[in-house]
C-alpha cells in the first residue's frame, strides 16, 4: 500500500478534530498541529492541577517552622556530611543500556506499522539489527554490566 | 462555532483527566486497603461513613490542614517542580485512552508511543525530588526507582511493539477495533501480555517491585522529606496510577470497551454501556494488583534487575521476532500466534519456578550458616 507524504498527513488530521482547520481553511499541516494543541494542552492541565491544589493549601495550612523541624532527616541524628555525594557508576551503566533500547524501539516502530508491506526483505534486516543488539546485549551481560553487586 | 466546540470538547476531556485522577486515587485507597484487610481476615477502615469508604475523603481534607515545609537545606525551585510534574503523566495519557465507544479525548496517531513519553514524567519528578531533598535517602530512593523504572520500560516497550505490528496503527481507537470480536490481544498474545503487565507493575514501583519505598531500609525512599499536599501528590500519583495504567492495560490488551449491548444507550454519540465494560475490566486490573502486591514478596535490587534485563528483555526480543514473523507469513495468523504464545507462556511459567528453586538452593549451600559449626 503505497503512502505518500500528503495521503500521510491528512491521516494525522482528519481523526477527531479537522474541524478547526477546516474554518481557518489552511493546508491539513494545521490539523495536525491541532492535534499537538491538545498534547499541549493536557500537559499543561496536568501542571495546572498541582499548582491549584498547592495554592489551595497554603492558603489553610500552619506554619510553624523550628531549626530541628528544617533540619535534614537522618533517623533523628544530626546529618553528617553533604547528601549530595557522587553515587554509584552502576546507574550510568543502566541508564546507557536504556538508552540504546530506546533508540532500538523507535527504529523498530515505523517497521511494525509497514510490517506487511515491507515483507520478507524488512524482516530480514529487522532481525539483524535485533542480532546486533542481542550479541550487545550479551556483550555487557558477559562483562557483568547487568549484575547488580 | 467549530472552534468552539473543539475548545468544549477539550474542556470536558480535561475535567474527565480530573476526575479519574482523583476519584480513582480516593477509591483505589480505600479498595486496597479494605482488600489487603479482607486477605488478611482483618477489618480495615470501617469507622468513616458507610463500611468504610469515606476514609480516603477524611485523609485528603486532613492532608489539606497539615503543615506543608520544605527543610532548610532543599533546593526549594526543584523541591517544587517535582510535585507538579509528578501529576502531568497521570493527566496527560488520558488524552489518548477510548473510555468507551465514540469518545476518546484525541486520537492521537501516535498513541502508543505518545503513552510511552508521556508516562516517564514520574522517572522525571521522582529524580528531581529526590536530588533536590539533599537527603540520603531521598537520593538513594530516586536513583533505584529511576533504574527500575528505565530498565521495566525498555520489556514494556518491547511488548507494544508487537501491539502495534498485529494492529498495524499505533492510534489506540485502531488498536480497540483491531481486537474486535473478542480477539483481545490476552487471548491471542498471552506473552506479550505478560511482559507488559509485569513491565507495568515494576512502572508504577508497586507490588513485588516497590524497592524505592522499602521503609526498612530507605525510610519512605524520594519521598522522606515530602510532607503536606507535596507528599499527597506523590501519594495521589501512586494511587491514581494503579487505575491509569490498568486503562491503559486493558484499551491495548483486553479490547477497550467492548462488550455486549454497546448501542442500548447512546447520548450524544457516546455510548454508556461500553464504559461501563472498560470500568469493570480495569477494575478486574485493579484487584489483579493488590492481589500480588499481598502474594509476592519484595524483591532484591540485584533479583530485580536481573530480572529485567537478562529475563524480561531477551524474552521480549525473541517475541518480537516471532510474532512479527508469525504475522507476516502464517495463514489465520491469530490463532497460530494464540496457540504458539500460550505455549511459550506455560513453558516459561512452568520452567522458572524450578529454575529459581534450583538456584536458590545451590545459593543457601554456599552462604556460611549462622548456626551450624556453634556450639
Amino acid at each position: 500500500m503505497p503512502r505518500d507524504a500528503s495521503a500521510c498527513y491528512s491521516a494525522a488530521g482528519s481523526r477527531g478534530s479537522a474541524r478547526l482547520a477546516d474554518l481557518v481553511g489552511v493546508s491539513v499541516t494545521t490539523a495536525y498541529l491541532t492535534n499537538w494543541l491538545y498534547v499541549f494542552a493536557f500537559l499543561a492541565a496536568g501542571a495546572v492541577l498541582v499548582v491549584l491544589i498547592l495554592a489551595m493549601e497554603f492558603l489553610v495550612n500552619p506554619r510553624h517552622p523550628t531549626p530541628g523541624k528544617l533540619s535534614t532527616y537522618e533517623c533523628g541524628i544530626v546529618p553528617v556530611g553533604d547528601s549530595w555525594h557522587p553515587f554509584a557508576v552502576r546507574y550510568y551503566l543502566f541508564a546507557l543500556l536504556f538508552l540504546i533500547f530506546d533508540v532500538e524501539a523507535v527504529f523498530l516502530f515505523p517497521w511494525t506499522l509497514e510490517l506487511r508491506s515491507l515483507g520478507t526483505a524488512g524482516f530480514i534486516e529487522v532481525v539483524i539489527f535485533i542480532g546486533v543488539l542481542a550479541v550487545g546485549l550479551l556483550y555487557a551481560w558477559r562483562k557483568g554490566a547487568l549484575d547488580w553487586h | 462555532m467549530d472552534v468552539f466546540l473543539d475548545i468544549l470538547r477539550g474542556l470536558v476531556a480535561v475535567i474527565i483527566a480530573y476526575a479519574f485522577v482523583f476519584i480513582s486515587a480516593l477509591v483505589n485507597i480505600v479498595f486496597e486497603r479494605r482488600t489487603l484487610a479482607f486477605m488478611q481476615d482483618r477489618l480495615g477502615p470501617n469507622r468513616t461513613g458507610p463500611q468504610g469508604i469515606l476514609q480516603s475523603v477524611a485523609d485528603s481534607f486532613k492532608m489539606l490542614g497539615k503543615e506543608d515545609f520544605a527543610p532548610a537545606a532543599v533546593d526549594k525551585r526543584l523541591f517544587t517542580l517535582a510535585p507538579i510534574m509528578v501529576m502531568i503523566g497521570a493527566v496527560a495519557v488520558q488524552l489518548v485512552i477510548p473510555y468507551t465507544k465514540g469518545w476518546t479525548g484525541q486520537d492521537l496517531n501516535i498513541g502508543i508511543i505518545y503513552i510511552v513519553a508521556v508516562t516517564s514524567f514520574t522517572v522525571l519528578a521522582i529524580l528531581i525530588g529526590g536530588w533536590a531533598s539533599h537527603n540520603k535517602y531521598s537520593l538513594v530512593g530516586a536513583l533505584r526507582s529511576a533504574a527500575q523504572m528505565v530498565s521495566y520500560e525498555v520489556p514494556m516497550i518491547l511488548a507494544l511493539l508487537v501491539v502495534a505490528a498485529a494492529t498495524s496503527s499505533l492510534s489506540l481507537n485502531d488498536v480497540v477495533s483491531a481486537q474486535a470480536g473478542y480477539q483481545w490481544f490476552v487471548f491471542v498474545m498471552p506473552t506479550t501480555f505478560f511482559i507488559f503487565f509485569i513491565a507495568s507493575i515494576a512502572e508504577l514501583n508497586r507490588g513485588p517491585f516497590d524497592l524505592p519505598e522499602s521503609e526498612s531500609e530507605l525510610v519512605a525512599g524520594y519521598g522522606t522529606e515530602y510532607s503536606g499536599m507535596r507528599f499527597g501528590m506523590f501519594f495521589l500519583n501512586e494511587y491514581a496510577g494503579m487505575t491509569i495504567m490498568s486503562m491503559v492495560t486493558v484499551t491495548l490488551f483486553f479490547g477497550g470497551w467492548e462488550g455486549p449491548g454497546e448501542d442500548l444507550l447512546v447520548l450524544w454519540g457516546v455510548s454508556v454501556i461500553p464504559f461501563v465494560w472498560f470500568m469493570i475490566k480495569t477494575y478486574v486490573l485493579v484487584f489483579a494488583l493488590v492481589w500480588i502486591r499481598l502474594s509476592v514478596p519484595r524483591l532484591q535490587v540485584n533479583e530485580l534487575m536481573a530480572f529485567a534485563w537478562k529475563l524480561l528483555i531477551p524474552l521480549g526480543l525473541a517475541n518480537i521476532l516471532a510474532s512479527t514473523a508469525i504475522i507476516l507469513w502464517a495463514p489465520q495468523w491469530k490463532w497460530v500466534m494464540a496457540g504458539f504464545s500460550w505455549v511459550v507462556l506455560i513453558a516459561i511459567v512452568g520452567l522458572f519456578d524450578p529454575l529459581l528453586r534450583r538456584r536458590l538452593r545451590r545459593k543457601h549451600a554456599q552462604a556460611p550458616s549462622l548456626t551450624r559449626g556453634t556450639a
